[in-house]
């Protein structure tokens, strides 16, 4: 085949699978205003459960004698 | 002018009259530290009570047989120390201990914090005042001497006590489980309220675990939910600190109350004078904050 039909050809395919990459990886950067809501709800839950468990090898100090 | 004058006297003893009271508010507040604030805060239920008292009382037994060694260590190391108000100490501390002991966690919760704030406070004055005789009393190396060994299966004595603590902490963590469920409208078909109490999950495997169940929830779900913990969480939390915040009243006066009762437990045995038990009164209210000298370098109270 002729070289001057497919290095064009090759070229858009390599700008289209580099920018599917680049959409890709925005995507998994940031959140969509939606997910950013979900995670503060679920942070928020866990927050609370954080404060309200107690870790059994907790204990009072009371300072020391010497 | 004379009426001039007489006006001026009462505003005078009215405006001495409010400093006073804001100074007895100003140093009742400074008793109950910030640490002692945040474990009250867990004091919201009878159980969560119980667990505060446990390791309270715990402490306090740990520090008595800590006290105990050094005693023994001490009249080794020095055979002129006087050891007698190291030994009124540890048996106030011994008092103290039943104190904690008698207290109820059941009671309301005004009531069982205020017992919690003035025994906490006692503990760390105690142990305080039990530090500034042995820092005053030895040279650094032979404080170094008085440390070696101290803890030496002292964890292995006090276990059975620590174990208590443990099945109240197991106790109190299933009923926040189930709880925070029963909030959020989610069903324990993982049995995570079970595994909380037996102790096969801890602090971190129980939050893991439901962090899993609020995750398979949809976003209107997990944002009730959010907003329902929080309520829940934020009027518990307001309990809690009213009741830290009554236990500032009179807090001056109570502690008074309790070194005398702690003396009148103890005089016979130790032979205590009435000019001693006023002399240990007039120390411990000397220390409190904001009469001057304090219970010393800065400790957590």
């Amino acid at each position: 085949m002729n070289l001057k039909i497919i290095l064009p050809m090759l070229l858009i395919v390599m700008i289209v699978f580099a920018s599917g990459c680049v959409q890709e990886a925005t995507d998994n950067g940031t959140d969509s205003p939606d997910q950013q809501i979900d995670q503060a709800s679920e942070n928020e839950i866990i927050d609370n459960l954080d404060n309200e468990i107690i870790d059994d090898s907790e204990l009072i100090d009371i300072g020391e004698l010497v | 002018m004379k009426q001039h004058f007489s006006a001026l006297v009462i505003v005078a003893i009215l405006v001495l009259s409010f400093s006073s009271v804001v100074a007895a508010q100003d140093s009742n507040s400074n008793a109950i530290s910030e640490q002692t604030r945040e474990q009250a805060k867990m004091m919201f239920t009878s159980q969560g009570a119980k667990v505060r008292l446990l390791q309270l009382e715990y402490a306090l037994e740990k520090q008595i047989k800590i006290g105990e060694r050094i005693m023994e260590k001490a009249s080794e190391i020095s055979e002129s120390f006087d050891d007698t108000e190291l030994g009124i100490i540890l048996e106030e501390m011994k008092e103290a201990k039943k104190q904690v002991g008698s207290a109820d966690s059941g009671k309301a919760t005004d009531d069982v914090v205020q017992d919690f704030v003035d025994l906490k406070y006692d503990a760390v004055q105690l142990s305080q005042q039990f530090k500034n005789i042995t820092q005053n009393s030895f040279t650094e190396q032979e404080r170094t001497q008085l440390k070696e060994g101290l803890m030496d299966g002292l964890e292995s004595e006090m276990a059975q006590t620590r174990e208590r603590i443990r099945d109240a902490i197991k106790e109190h963590n299933s009923e926040r489980v189930q709880n925070a469920l029963q909030t959020m409208k989610l069903s324990d078909n993982e049995n995570i309220a079970q595994g909380a109490k037996s102790g096969e999950m801890n602090k971190d495997q129980i939050i893991e675990q439901i962090g899993q169940k609020v995750k398979e929830m949809t976003s209107s779900q997990k944002a009730e939910a959010a907003q329902e913990m929080t309520k829940v969480a934020e009027q518990n939390r307001q309990k809690a600190e009213s009741s830290t915040n009554a236990a500032q009243e009179m807090f001056q006066e109570r502690l008074s109350e309790r070194v005398q009762e702690r003396l009148d437990g103890i005089k016979q045995a130790l032979g205590l004078t009435q000019d001693d038990i006023d002399n240990r009164i007039n120390k411990s209210m000397s220390e409190f904050p904001g009469q001057g000298s304090g219970v010393g370098g800065g400790e957590e109270q």
